[in-house]
């Protein structure tokens, strides 16, 4: 009973996420979004940027090339995707290595702060 | 010890957890290398996940809510408020999945209109989720290392602790 009424509670927050989203987007605040460049999903997003060209050609949203590929960029499992697994764990451990450096340097000079201010002590 | 026992599990569910929602993450966003309804069907279920990950944590989440501007360390609040931005960029994530669906949905007979933004805001959402999920990480860096030690380590000692009778009492196991 106490897991389901938090369940709830998790998924009441998630609709309100999704509500603040629709309501965001019939404003037209997200619209902007659609023009915007890739990042570094770049092989999903190269094919979206293609998609969006003036001159689309076979990348055409109602080409066959389109309905085979389908909106998410890929139908079919491939191994080069692997890439894509690499390059995310890439980031998170870049990021892991910098925030734990950073979080190792701010407790040194916390505990050298310290020890420089119990090392002082009252004028006698 | 039962005490012990038990923080030892809540301790290996939770890092059993947290490594399946890490690893599903990263195979979610990699829709090439699974394919299209793996990527969405892993996802729905990684939103499961979650789920169970934020009800496993509960007591810290209502803690550090109640306290969050009287008398909680500024850490907390860091990891308060990244967490909550992880949390609603993982629902954008699976809720403009959703809407962008070629695989799920459609199986239940649902065929969601061909909308771009919801595609676009798709990709960005989930490149800022790595990036948060990478400062999440390092915020529970130690944690992952404490627990990983004690999780691989217990099991072994259990193993080969004797019985007192069997060896003298000054042999220690470590």
């Amino acid at each position: 009973m106490r897991i389901a009424r938090r369940t709830l509670i998790v998924l009441a927050a998630a609709l309100l996420v999704v509500g603040a989203l629709l309501g965001l987007r019939q404003m037209g605040m997200l619209a902007d979004l659609a023009n915007r460049g890739p990042g570094f999903e770049s092989g999903r997003e190269r094919f979206e940027e293609r998609e969006t060209r003036p001159d689309p050609g076979f990348f055409a949203p109602e080409s066959s090339e389109f309905r085979e590929r389908g909106r998410h960029g890929e139908h079919g499992a491939s191994l080069s995707g692997l890439v894509e697994v690499g390059k995310n764990l890439a980031i998170i451990g870049v990021i892991v290595a910098l925030g734990v450096l950073a979080t190792r340097l701010y407790g040194a000079l916390t505990r050298r702060q310290k020890a420089t201010g119990v090392g002082m002590g009252p004028p006698a | 010890m039962a005490r012990t026992a038990g923080a030892q599990r809540r301790t290996t569910v939770n890092l059993a957890l947290d490594s399946a929602i890490f690893i599903g993450f990263l195979v979610a966003t990699a829709p090439r290398f699974t394919g299209i309804a793996i990527h969405e069907w892993l996802s729905i279920a990684f939103g499961a996940a979650v789920i169970a990950h934020l009800l496993l944590h509960w007591q810290w989440i209502i803690e550090v809510a109640r306290r969050f501007f009287g008398k909680v360390t500024w850490m907390s609040r860091v990891n308060y408020a990244l967490n909550s931005l992880l949390f609603i960029s993982m629902t954008i994530i699976i809720f403009t999945g959703l809407m962008i669906s070629e695989a799920a949905l459609p199986l239940f007979g649902i065929q969601m209109p061909n909308d771009r933004m919801w595609s676009q805001l798709h990709h960005q959402s989930s490149n800022v989720t790595v990036l948060l999920l990478g400062l999440h990480v390092a915020l529970h860096w130690r944690w992952i290392v404490n627990a990983t030690r004690r999780v691989l380590a217990f099991p072994a000692r259990r193993r080969v602790t004797p019985a007192p009778a069997v060896l003298p009492a000054s042999r220690e196991v470590r």
